[in-house]
């Protein structure tokens, strides 16, 4: 709650001159089938989003939201090209962690009464480690590809490098990335 | 309408190249995973059993704990698979750390390269999130029970902060007796945790029930010991990492345990 509650400060003590606003919207990428994100990019580079999103019903379990609070840097290197007529602005990297939270009743945001204190993380939570390629059209529009892994794939392919590039293709980087598609509308 | 079309056939061109796992939540349970299926590795176990029908000693290895290191999983099995005399293998559980998808899957990968049966009991970690759905649908029941060159192995849950009334003790006892028609030589039990501090007579009720040997995981280190007034064998089994593993050999008369850390000593419980 603390960090939410830091997090909405610092996105809303940033003068509005300095910085623009933006709609973003992306579907999977351990975010949700759809996962709606209001952005606000300061210095050019950074950018600090709040979000929900919505995972369908699955096999066996309900359907469920999920709330995050993102911080993404993107550094300022780009590259115009015009394709189509159209002159697009490839910014080839961006890099984001995402603090997700899952709403349902099958995991927990704080460990239940009979289980000792500190004994697992609450499962409700979990990090995501991200890199995005950014597309932006000329009238404010930005689509971009994501690349996420989750926070225990990234602990286990530090520990287990070998093992992933053994048994996965690219690097092993197949084990653990999930991918995602979205877009951003500035405001 | 033009550059829609071009983006449209670049992301389609980048799904079939790329051959995307468009994961939508961390806690997805759809497994892709038939290695540690329960019934497919009975079968597979019945049909070594009827290959090596006159051969009344073999051995069984046991491991436990592997979660967040696959790679040291892979090298164990790998080891073990090297191991002429060990029949099958015994995981204690702890597949995974925080119970999701794409750790049981990571498990299931590491694991594959075995070249025996391996037959799995939950751990408390596996049981997280979604994890004990991905388990039933996955891997097979809590519990279960198979007997193997008349030595009945029987596997229960004792996961307590994770299921309600748990070990289902009727269920072990009835699993325990022997019937009339029945030849039984040993009865070995399996679970992921140690007797409770809190139930500091179950080993007793074990005794009782018949089992004549128990193996655990759990606590990540090795420990072997007993209650001197019960003598019934309680052997833990480490963790995977950098290549730890038990050894039970098995004889019509005899129930010995093997420490492997990763070469293996013979060692003897320890009384309590």
């Amino acid at each position: 709650m603390r960090i939410l509650l830091l997090f909405i400060s610092l996105l809303f003590s940033v003068p509005s001159k300095s910085g623009e606003q933006q709609l973003e919207f992306q579907t999977s990428g351990l975010v949700g089938l759809g996962h709606a994100f209001y952005s606000y990019t300061f210095i050019n580079k950074h950018t600090l989003s709040i979000g929900a999103g919505y995972v369908p019903e699955l096999a066996d379990h309900d359907d469920m939201t999920l709330l995050s609070l993102k911080y993404r840097y993107t550094p300022t290197k780009s590259y115009p090209f015009i394709s189509m007529g159209q002159e697009i602005m490839w910014k080839p990297y961006s890099f984001s962690v995402t603090v997700l939270r899952g709403e349902d009743n099958d995991i927990y945001k704080t460990l239940p009464d009979d289980i000792p204190k500190d004994y697992y993380l609450p499962s409700a939570r979990r990090v995501i480690f991200s890199m995005q390629t950014n597309f932006v059209l000329q009238d404010g529009v930005e689509f971009y590809w994501d690349w996420s892994v989750l926070d225990i794939g990234l602990i286990n392919y530090v520990r287990n490098f070998e093992f992933y590039r053994d048994n996965y293709r690219f690097l092993g980087l197949e084990g653990i990335l999930s991918y995602g598609i979205g877009f951003r509308v500035d405001l | 309408m033009t550059l829609i079309k071009n983006i449209m056939l670049a992301t389609i061109t980048s799904l079939l190249i790329s051959s995307c796992r468009f994961d939508i939540s961390p806690w997805e349970n759809d497994v892709n995973c038939d290695t540690l299926n329960l019934e497919a590795n009975l079968e597979w176990l019945n049909l070594i059993e009827k290959r090596y029908k006159d051969k009344t000693d073999f051995s069984v290895a046991v491991i436990g704990d592997p979660q967040q290191y696959p790679g040291d999983l892979e090298l164990t099995i790998k080891k073990i698979n090297k191991i002429n005399k060990v029949d099958f293998v015994l995981l204690l559980g702890d597949l995974t750390e925080t119970g999701v998808e794409k750790e049981y899957e990571w498990t299931c990968k590491a694991v594959s390269h075995t070249s025996k049966p391996i037959l799995s009991v939950i751990g408390n970690h596996d049981a997280l999130a979604y994890g004990r759905v991905i388990w039933l649908d996955t891997i097979g029941p809590f519990d279960y029970s198979f007997t193997y060159k008349n030595t009945k192995f029987i596997a229960y849950n004792d996961n307590k902060y994770e299921f309600e009334n748990v070990p289902d003790k009727e269920w072990i006892a009835n699993e325990a007796l022997i019937s009339s028609d029945e030849t039984r030589l040993h009865t070995i039990g399996m679970s992921h945790i140690e007797p409770w501090d809190v139930e500091p007579t179950l080993t007793d009720e074990l005794k009782l029930m018949g089992f004549d040997q128990m193996l655990h995981a759990h606590n990540h280190k090795f420990a072997y010991w007993q209650k001197s007034s019960v003598e019934l064998p309680h052997f833990i089994t480490a963790d995977t990492r950098d290549v730890k593993f038990g050894i039970m050999n098995i004889t019509p008369d005899s129930i010995s345990i093997e420490q492997c850390d990763p070469e293996c000593v013979p060692i003897l419980p320890v009384n309590r």
